[in-house]
């Protein structure tokens, strides 16, 4: 455990110095220091506003306007993890963006309700799965999706930063503004209810049901 | 199928909770064999484990989505949001100077009446009163028609006071003798020697039944250029023995003092204020 942990730490330094090195850049108006930082950290705010948001445009506004917002305060950032801060950012847009949606109802419901194919490319790993595979896959994830979209925000964002983002309590905690037993039983009532929802869809594959037993 | 899940959705939210935290290995030593224990024996809660398992690794598995394009900010765009933050800054820093302006000009104001006052209840020294006329040579306007209207009720006072906006000379001309001592008063806060002086003038010689008639008139200048409480008059209704006027009149000037001095530390205050209100919010 010592070694491994120490590798880490001597590989993690070197990063969290860089990527420092960067805020402070960023904090003296270097927008090409930001730049990078936005780069390392897009893909990451895109998909968490992506999973609030349940639809690819209104994520990406979501994370542009994250990433401005970010740069325009990035001097109010003294310290700590950035990536955490970052993610408080987009997590407090993304409820902006919710509660606008709750005055003008008909649209959101019709962008949750499809996800379009079109537009979104998924990752997509190379398993060599059958077309029948991927189809189911992709089923899943609409209905992941839609299940997402009818939790409580609180619930949904602290689902999709553990089970999604794999983020520890801790920083759920801190990205979520609250503390660690808020986000356990967030957690876990968000896990019942997509559970419950799944359910219903006939969606919790008999693949993963064996996997722990 | 169905028979087993009704089962299991009747679990206390409080058992799902501790399920939930188990898969994340979230609890303690003695929780985690506690529901271990509670697990070997229930197959309803291994059943909400695995399901719960379940739902955890089906959204692990969820592809990652890639962004539709890069959101990096066009240094352009964001140089020219970020000119607001000067914009900002200098109402901020407008903000703070027109409280101090405000505190300066306060400050001249309440000099000048003071000076005049100081001057007619008793002796001042020259270095001061002439700074005092130099100083307040631009304000003199206002002072000297209340110094007329406050004339007309009471001639005798009005030419004395008309005197303390002449020439520094003709003031040095009506000064007491005793003035020496508190000449190398420091130029900076005139105000405060004045002051000093007042204190000094009221055991002084020069404290005759004339110069109550004239102090209590400079009160009612003071009065009528809207820098003291409309009290002023009423607190002198008449001339006021000899000894009382220039501590009375002293009073009042603390009055004014802190008056104007709580205002412009006010007005200072909410400026630092609205500068650490909008550093907090990272402007």
């Amino acid at each position: 455990m010592g070694p491994l942990q120490s590798l880490d730490k001597a590989l993690a330094t070197p990063m969290a110095n860089e990527e420092q090195r960067l805020v402070e850049a960023g904090q003296r108006g270097d927008v090409e220091a930001f730049n990078q930082i936005v780069r390392l950290y897009e893909g990451r705010v895109y998909n968490l506003c992506y999973r609030m948001l349940g639809d690819p445009d209104s994520a990406a506004d979501a994370t542009q306007d994250t990433f401005i917002a970010a740069y325009r305060n990035l001097r109010s950032f003294r310290g700590g993890i950035f990536r955490s801060w970052l993610l408080r950012i987009a997590t407090n847009n993304c409820y902006d963006v919710l509660r606008s949606r709750k005055r003008r109802p008909a649209t959101s419901l019709d962008a949750a309700r499809e996800p379009d194919d079109d537009g979104i490319a998924f990752d997509l790993p190379d398993t060599g799965e059958s077309p029948d595979e991927v189809a189911l896959r992709r089923e899943l994830g609409a209905a992941i999706q839609q299940g997402l979209a009818l939790l409580p925000e609180d619930q949904r964002a602290v689902v999709i930063l553990s089970d999604i983002q794999g983020m520890a309590y801790e920083e759920i905690a801190q990205i979520t503004n609250s503390n660690l037993g808020t986000v356990k039983s967030r957690l876990s009532r968000g896990r019942a209810r997509l559970r419950d929802l799944l359910k219903q869809g006939e969606l919790l594959p008999a693949r993963y049901r064996h996997e722990g037993s | 199928m169905t028979t087993r899940y009704t089962q299991s959705d009747n679990l206390p939210e409080s058992d799902i909770e501790l399920l939930s935290a188990y898969l994340d290995n979230q609890l303690t030593v003695a929780e985690r064999v506690a529901l271990d224990k509670r697990l070997a024996a229930d197959g309803v809660l291994r059943n909400e484990l695995e399901e719960l398992r379940t739902t955890r690794a089906v959204l692990r598995d969820l592809p990652a989505v890639t962004p539709p394009r890069s959101f990096t900010l066009d240094p352009a765009t964001v140089k020219q949001r970020r000119s607001f933050l000067p914009w900002r800054w200098s109402l901020q820093l407008g903000g703070g100077l027109a409280g101090l302006a405000l505190v300066l000009v306060f400050s001249l104001q309440f000099l000048f009446s003071t000076g005049g006052r100081a001057y007619l209840s008793a002796p001042a020294n020259e270095s001061v009163a002439s700074r005092q006329a130099a100083a307040t040579a631009p304000l003199m306007v206002e002072p000297t028609i209340a110094a007329a209207s406050g004339g007309a009720a009471a001639p005798e006072a009005a030419a004395p006071v008309a005197e303390a906006t002449s020439p520094p000379e003709s003031a040095a001309a009506m000064m007491a003798p005793a003035a020496p001592t508190s000449a190398p008063a420091p130029a900076a806060a005139p105000e405060s020697a004045a002051q000093e002086t007042a204190p000094y003038d009221a055991t002084a010689d020069q404290a005759n039944e004339s110069t109550a008639n004239m102090a209590t008139q400079a009160t009612e200048v003071i009065g009528n250029t809207g820098l003291s409480s409309p009290d002023t008059t009423q607190l002198y209704p008449a001339p006021p023995p000899n000894d009382s006027v220039a501590t009375k009149t002293e009073e009042q000037s603390d009055l004014n003092l802190g008056l104007i001095l709580g205002g412009g530390i006010g007005l200072l205050a909410l400026a630092a204020l609205v500068v650490l209100f909008l550093r907090g919010r990272g402007v």
